[in-house]
């Protein structure tokens, strides 16, 4: 495939997929109750790590200490990333599907560890969570979104071949 | 892959430094950039921007429409991600770099001019469509467009560069005696 079509179509694609989360019926009805899901499962992990955190929509709290996780912090952005990527090159409905289920699980997982870390540091070391939260952890979630598509990329390839 | 990803932390590192130090003068060349584009709009014409620290002043010399100021830094902040794939490449082509530093240089300066307009739209009337055609545009490019064009600029350098280590290639096959 040329590298040029291939850009050209993830391009177009990842507008196209953007487009949906602009509605304000989708951001009520999908976007919210997600951002809300991994503020529970969050809050569960830091509540084992001994932070007794309380959890109120999409803000997580702890005594006078407070995250909320906000559009760019819940993982779509790589979600979205992923989906158009992988629609994008070629390959078989079946490696993509594949790809992209383990994909966007791993992102997540990853997710839930900047939220966590996010929250942590923004307790202990206030003074850092502006350079992680921007700088650090949105180049490590979006790193990993390509290298993840990367990956399955070659994977495609070996089955082509193979 | 663990030496790429070794590089890559090792990008990450100077793409955080260089962002970290270098944002103040760089947010200041890409709103100076971005008075031309802006002044297009006849309710800008007199626009003028200022660095401010992170943040980017605006401001009209005739005083046609209220101060504002955009967290720059927020727009750019890609460069570190862009710096982070770029050590992955091995043997990167100049003519390719540059191409791409000019590509992720431009999408600031749109990111920019788009989120000015976005705040002066959503200041006149939050609920018209102008207002929400810029905002969706600004959270396209901000949550969405910078992870794209960042990568998009490293497949360029990358993969359609025809860097050996980086592009896609299959493993040898085994074949059952």
């Amino acid at each position: 495939m040329k590298p040029l079509r291939f850009l050209l179509r993830f391009v177009i694609l990842l507008a196209v997929l953007y487009l949906p989360l602009t509605l304000q019926s989708v951001d009520t009805a999908v976007i919210v109750p997600f951002s809300r899901a991994i503020a529970v499962v969050s809050a569960a992990i830091l509540n084992v790590l001994g932070q007794h955190v309380t959890v109120t929509g999409v803000i997580l709290a702890a005594g006078s200490h407070a995250v909320s996780i906000q559009n760019g912090c819940n993982g779509i952005e790589a979600v979205v990333f992923l989906v158009a990527a992988i629609l994008a090159f070629p390959a078989t409905w079946r490696q993509r599907v594949i790809g992209l289920v383990a994909a966007i699980a791993l992102i997540q997982i990853l997710n839930l560890v900047r939220v966590v870390t996010l929250f942590l540091i923004n307790r202990y070391k206030p003074d850092l969570f502006e350079l992680f939260h921007l700088a650090i952890w949105q180049t490590v979630i979006g790193g990993s979104a390509i290298a993840l598509f990367y990956v399955w990329t070659t994977r495609v390839h070996v089955a082509k071949r193979a | 892959m663990w030496r790429n990803a070794l590089r890559f932390a090792a990008g990450l590192l100077a793409g955080v430094l260089l962002w970290w130090y270098g944002a103040p003068l760089y947010d200041g060349i890409v709103g100076a950039a971005a008075e031309p584009v802006l002044h297009v709009d006849a309710r800008f014409r007199d626009l003028d921007t200022a660095e401010r620290g992170r943040w980017i002043v605006i401001r009209s010399a005739g005083g046609t429409f209220r101060y504002g100021t955009l967290p720059a830094d927020q727009m750019t902040y890609n460069v570190i991600l862009f710096v982070a794939l770029l050590a992955t490449v091995r043997r990167p082509r100049r003519g390719r770099v540059a191409i791409a530093i000019a590509v992720l240089f431009a999408s600031h300066v749109i990111t920019f001019a788009v989120g000015t307009e976005s705040l002066y739209a959503t200041g006149r009337d939050p609920s018209s469509t102008e207002a929400n055609v810029w905002m969706g545009a600004n959270l396209f490019l901000r949550v969405v467009g910078m992870l794209g064009v960042a990568f998009g600029c490293w497949w360029w350098v990358a993969v359609a560069g025809g860097d050996p280590v980086q592009r896609p290639r299959a493993r040898p096959v085994r074949r059952k005696k």
